[in-house]
């Protein structure tokens, strides 16, 4: 049976508002059909300059604004707390809802690297797939092995527990390619990660918990705030657009050799 | 109750000034959006129940502020939009390019309906549901997938150039 996967359709699925069923249904979909995927990618990729175009970074707060919200006397720790708060958020805009300062945890579990990484992943040694000693986090096991090897969904890669969703060059030329691992059903972790000079991948930024677990085959969005966060930070270290699948292929069949 | 608002208002701040910043295309009228917006809310704070979203509150009164100020006096419309400054928010790394690309987003942003401008800030700019966006603006959720879908298709032609096909027939 042949019918139409909407542009409606396809935001929904990018904005995780389908319930589960269709959510598989339609990642299947896109999965299996490269115009879809490129379609849908566009609309990423839109979302991805719209976090970005509005942040008001550390622009100070105007002088009205600040009187208007005073510190109130007797309020003691608790308004130094706010306040404290107020200056982290407004320099981590993408992190501002509360349900995402775990999210914000990982995310400096990750920057900080493996030794404070080991307290937030609670894997058995035998799956795990991040691996560090003192230095950066270097994916290993499934993961290194489906970032090395296996196409991203298009290509032929759906389906995998661990698996490569997109490919693209970082502005200084190196691979880097975001990916999802599930964890025996649990939420799935996003990350992504960058192919190093002697063949290692360095794992740059890890969300331990993105949400719910991945629909077979299409992945499901990692949910709102780290959905966005996930983009800005692609979308800050990313020089032009995805690899296209074929552009994938070759680069996996080179061994991931960025002179080609 | 007025100084519980005042708490979650300072809470919300960040996020408010980015909306505002969005829907006006402008960082300074966004600070004068974000402080109507504020003002308002303390002078109406018996009017937020607690235990209902008070982002969605906020929210609401500054999409309502601007609308109002719009049909008022058109003070946020009629400045073309070469003559907007450009503000750059994100910090000194940023390389030119990069400010070039958030300045013709902004563009393409203020170049929408006002209606579509405060769904893209509320669905991809804060990261609402589709649900808690139609709740907020107080317009049904097929409203909501419309406006949104109108509003992507002409960013991304905006933004990116040729239009991609509309659907795909799949088996």
């Amino acid at each position: 049976m042949k019918y139409k996967l909407s542009d409606d359709m396809l935001m929904a699925y990018a904005d995780g508002e389908l319930d589960d069923a269709e959510q598989e249904r339609i990642g299947r979909l896109i999965a299996a059909h490269p115009a879809a995927l490129a379609r849908l990618r566009r609309f990423e990729r839109t979302g991805r300059a719209l976090g970005l175009a509005f942040e008001v970074g550390d622009r100070p707060l105007p002088a009205a604004l600040r009187q208007m919200t005073p510190t109130r006397p007797g309020a003691g720790t608790s308004r130094k707390r706010t306040a404290n708060a107020l200056d982290w958020l407004t320099a981590w805009p993408a992190l501002t809802r509360p349900r995402f300062a775990a999210a914000a945890l990982m995310l400096i579990a990750a920057f900080l690297g493996g030794r404070i990484w080991e307290n937030f992943v609670a894997v058995p040694p035998a799956t795990r797939i991040l691996f560090s000693e003192t230095g950066p986090l270097l994916a290993s096991g499934a993961l290194r092995e489906a970032l090395e090897t296996r196409p991203s969904p298009g290509g032929g890669g759906e389906g995998a527990p661990v698996a490569a969703l997109q490919t693209f060059r970082a502005s200084g030329g190196a691979f880097c390619r975001e990916y999802a691992a599930q964890n025996e059903g649990r939420a799935a972790a996003r990350g992504v990660a960058c192919r190093q000079p002697d063949g290692e991948w360095a794992v740059s930024l890890h969300i331990a918990n993105a949400g719910g677990p991945p629909s077979q085959g299409g992945y499901a969005p990692a949910g709102g705030g780290l959905r966005q966060t996930l983009e800005t930070y692609m979308h800050e270290i990313m020089d032009g657009n995805p690899l296209t699948p074929d552009e994938e292929k070759r680069a996996i069949g080179s061994r991931w050799n960025s002179a080609q | 109750m007025t100084d519980d608002v005042r708490d979650r208002m300072i809470e919300m701040l960040p996020r408010l000034r980015r909306f505002a910043f969005a829907l006006t295309g402008c960082q300074d009228r966004g600070e004068d959006l974000v402080q109507e917006t504020c003002v308002k809310a303390l002078g109406r704070a018996d009017q937020w129940q607690p235990g209902t979203r008070f982002d969605s509150w906020m929210f609401r009164i500054a999409k309502n502020q601007w609308i109002d100020t719009l049909r008022l006096g058109a003070r946020y419309s009629g400045i073309p939009l070469e003559k907007l400054p450009v503000v750059d928010a994100a910090s000194a790394h940023n390389s030119a390019a990069v400010r070039h690309e958030h300045h013709a987003v902004r563009a393409a942003v203020n170049a929408l309906p006002p209606e579509q401008r405060a769904i893209v800030a509320l669905v991809c700019i804060d990261g609402f549901s589709y649900r808690e966006a139609a709740e907020t603006l107080a317009v049904p959720i097929g409203t909501v997938m419309s406006r949104l879908a109108r509003a992507r298709k002409s960013l991304d032609l905006s933004l990116y150039g040729e239009e991609p096909a509309s659907e795909t027939h799949v088996s």
